[in-house]
């Protein structure tokens, strides 16, 4: 029974002290979000209105876009040089594939094949 | 030289019912563990442990044995629940609780289950101090268990231990039914507006300092649990040491719960656990999981009094350690009922309020009873 009664009491002491430590520590909290603000983010200011040629719109310049980037990609292609002559992954670009190894390997004894 | 075969065959003689339950009951946590994926972090571990203990004549538990040296180097002195206090700290954001501290008071009342199962424990015929470890099952929070009940009552630690995690994973399964019968369907679907107020890092780093300092001064018993969770917070808070912050939260989380869980289950042997009191052990535990969910709900219908129906009762349940799954389970339930009522943040907020309710409550029994 006595020690009913001690465990009574720890729980009124026990939950008591919880509460108020944790009351304690919202209000210091709250005082500290207060005190210490984020500061407010000023949205970017909006870009200014794009002004078109004459005779052109927003559709048309977009097409002119596209147009140009996929001309530049064509012309990087053809100035790049062939690396190979068949698709990759097909026979014979495997076989190039292996003797360019061979050549350049000078790691690979050529006579053991 | 003669060939011994009777020293062969010792292990074999030395096996007992005993140890077969217990290596069975292993074999059951490696199961839990594995097939039903309940904390299977801490559970292989543990399970693992205590098979390796019950093998007839295991050295590893030995005077220099590897399970006895692990025991000895941070149950015994309460290193590693510490240790993994401070990876915890560091993989918790506390913004939620930052951007809405009234939350605080719903953790507090989140503790209710340990002093309401330790008084049940007190009824059953337990001593004081063996009830107090078992009513730190209802702290919800593994590491604190592990803490308290080794300084109150060692030989306990096996079963308060398996029965803090092993319940912890159960929370989805445990909390909903008592959600269900002490809130109406009225109640289930109050909405509340969240808006997300940005917290400032000075205050993120803040926090942490301030928690320890009050806390520590205030309950000092409590300062090793505080002070090391907050340590953990603080490195993740300042920024600037990323590879600490990693260090705490991955590897060395990592190794110190292999080392625990192995360490726990070496604790497991059948003379140990083998008992009418482990039994009311496991049922005061689960006791001790609902009560502190509806003192957390009762707590939250009186603050919805008090806010003259604006608050929803359901979010008192999340105001335990189990984190974030407490908070998801309310969220999952609150939707059940209101598909577009999200109750998430609202939730996250008492969560980690939980967290640091239940390592203060922790210090505060200890305190009490005059420990450490």
């Amino acid at each position: 029974m006595d020690s009913l009664q001690i465990g009574l009491q720890l729980t009124v002491a026990g939950m008591g002290i919880v509460f108020f430590l944790l009351a304690v520590m919202a209000v210091l909290i709250a005082f500290l979000s207060r005190w210490d603000r984020a500061p407010v983010e000023t949205p970017p200011a909006a870009a200014p209105a794009r002004a078109f040629p004459p005779g052109l719109d927003a559709d048309a310049l977009a097409a002119i876009t596209i147009a140009v980037r996929a001309h530049r990609i064509t012309l990087r292609q053809q100035a790049a040089p062939a690396m190979r002559k068949h698709q990759p992954g097909t026979l014979p670009s495997r076989w190039v594939g292996i003797g360019r190894t061979r050549q350049t390997s000078s790691w690979r004894s050529l006579r053991r094949g | 030289m003669n060939l011994s075969f009777e020293q062969l065959a010792q292990g074999i003689l030395h096996l007992t019912p005993g140890s077969l339950v217990m290596i069975a009951v292993g074999g059951v946590l490696l199961y839990l563990a594995i097939v039903k994926e309940y904390e299977p972090m801490l559970l292989i571990p543990i399970g693992a442990g205590a098979i390796l203990a019950n093998l007839p004549l295991s050295p590893m538990i030995a005077e220099e044995g590897f399970l006895t040296i692990l025991k000895k180097a941070g149950v015994d002195n309460e290193l590693f629940p510490l240790l993994i206090f401070i990876g915890i700290g560091a993989m918790t954001d506390f913004g939620p609780l930052l951007e809405n501290p009234k939350m605080l008071l719903l953790g507090a009342a989140g503790q209710f289950g340990i002093f309401g199962t330790l008084l049940l424990a007190l009824l059953l015929g337990y001593n004081l101090n063996e009830a107090a470890s078992i009513g730190i099952i209802g702290a919800i929070d593994g590491p604190t268990a592990i803490y308290v009940s080794n300084l109150l009552a060692p030989h306990l630690l096996g079963p308060i231990t398996v029965c803090a995690y092993s319940y912890m994973s159960l929370v989805p399964i445990i909390q909903p039914p008592i959600m269900r019968l002490l809130t109406t369907k009225k109640e289930r679907t109050i909405r509340m507006p969240y808006t997300q107020r940005p917290i400032s890092r000075r205050t993120r780093i803040l926090f942490p300092i301030l928690v320890t300092v009050v806390v520590g001064t205030l309950v000092p018993m409590a300062l090793p649990l505080i002070g090391t969770l907050m340590l953990g917070n603080l490195l993740k808070e300042s920024g600037v040491v990323e590879r600490l912050t990693g260090a705490s939260s991955k590897e060395i989380a990592n190794v110190v719960t292999l080392f625990l869980g192995l360490a726990v289950g070496s604790t497991m042997t059948a003379d140990a656990f083998l008992k009418v009191q482990t039994l009311g052990i496991l049922v005061l535990g689960i006791l001790a999981f609902g009560l502190d969910t509806a003192a957390g709900i009762l707590f939250a219908k009186f603050l919805n009094f008090l806010s003259r129906g604006h608050f929803n009762p359901l979010i008192g349940a999340a105001g335990i350690s189990a984190f974030p799954m407490a908070a998801r389970v309310v969220q999952k339930f609150g939707a059940e009922e209101d598909f577009e009522n999200f109750l998430l943040m609202h939730a996250m907020g008492a969560n980690a309020s939980g967290q640091v309710a239940s390592v203060i409550a922790g210090g505060v029994l200890l305190a009490l009873m005059g420990a450490g």
